[in-house]
């Protein structure tokens, strides 16, 4: 006679595998979070540094600026090697070696006794912008030209 | 006999697996300290480089900005800078900045100063509108421009 009740075969629960998942599924995100909080700051202090390097430059040309008025001629007592575009009152400056692009947007307004000029910077990385800074230079009629 | 036997195995088993756990937990742990290390490491020094040298520009251009007077030591390693009364010499000798300040009374030398920053090299240059400060240090340098006058 054939029993054709099925029975039930009972596996034990094999809970030592059941442990070790759940171990390597807490390490594996605690691990994935860990390393995005790294790589954030890791890329927050390259960030850091980029923008304190553009700082010095801003101060520096603003510094240079209100001397010679000319953001051209500013950059270029800032910078050795640079490549200079111009599309309308925006000039691109590129230094060579650096890993930031400047936008320099240029007002002059002429008065009786001299010019006064405007400048506002804009720092872009990755074409993003990590810093602007204005400044302005006031140059008399009488002083000659600058070099 | 036979039931002895099983438990037996089984408590190797639960032993080894015990002792894997731990093992992957060690590994894990490890790993981790030794990326935190890495990354920590990295920011720091980027930190260092970052900060030395600009701080020391940063506070030597403050410094001739806020000076009524200014005159570069003969050789560029240093600069006198005078407000009312004090005068306070600026001077960079062997690998160290360092400051003191005197009446204007006084003969302004580059001894005795208390020591700021150190850093690899410090030069001022005088042009006809500008001084040029440039710094650096072991990583970094990083050079300056401020107006005269």
């Amino acid at each position: 006679m054939i029993n054709l009740k099925s029975k039930s075969i009972r596996r034990p629960v094999n809970l030592f595998f059941i442990e070790i998942i759940i171990a390597l599924l807490f390490f594996s995100i605690s691990g994935v979070v860990i390393l995005k909080m790294f790589s954030q700051a890791d890329s927050k202090s390259r960030y850091s540094a980029e923008l304190e390097n553009v700082i010095v430059y801003a101060q520096s040309l603003a510094e240079v600026y209100s001397e010679c008025g000319n953001a051209e001629q500013a950059a270029k007592v800032v910078w050795d090697e640079l490549t200079v575009t111009k599309d309308g009152n925006c000039t691109q400056i590129t230094p060579t070696g650096e890993g930031f692009i400047l936008k320099a947007y240029e007002e002059q307004k002429p008065t009786d006794a001299g010019t006064i000029s405007k400048l506002h910077m804009e720092f872009l990385a990755d074409e993003e912008e990590i810093y602007t800074l204005d400044c302005s230079a006031y140059i008399s009629n009488e002083r000659g030209e600058w070099h | 006999m036979k039931k002895y036997r099983n438990k037996t195995l089984s408590d190797t088993i639960s032993t080894i697996g015990s002792m894997l756990l731990f093992m992957l937990f060690a590994g894990c742990t490890l790993m981790i300290i030794a990326v935190a290390a890495g990354a920590y490491s990295r920011i720091s020094s980027n930190f260092d480089k970052t900060f030395g040298a600009s701080a020391a520009v940063r506070y030597l251009s403050n410094k001739i900005r806020a000076s009524e007077q200014a005159k570069v030591i003969e050789n560029g390693t240093g600069i006198i800078l005078q407000s009312g009364e004090m005068v306070n010499v600026i001077y960079f000798s062997d690998g160290t900045l360092y400051e003191k300040s005197i009446s204007s009374d006084s003969e302004p030398t580059a001894e005795g100063g208390e020591r700021i920053f150190d850093l690899f090299d410090m030069g001022i240059t005088e042009s006809d509108n500008f001084y040029t400060i440039s710094v650096s240090t072991n990583d970094e340098e990083l050079e300056t421009i401020v107006r005269r006058g």
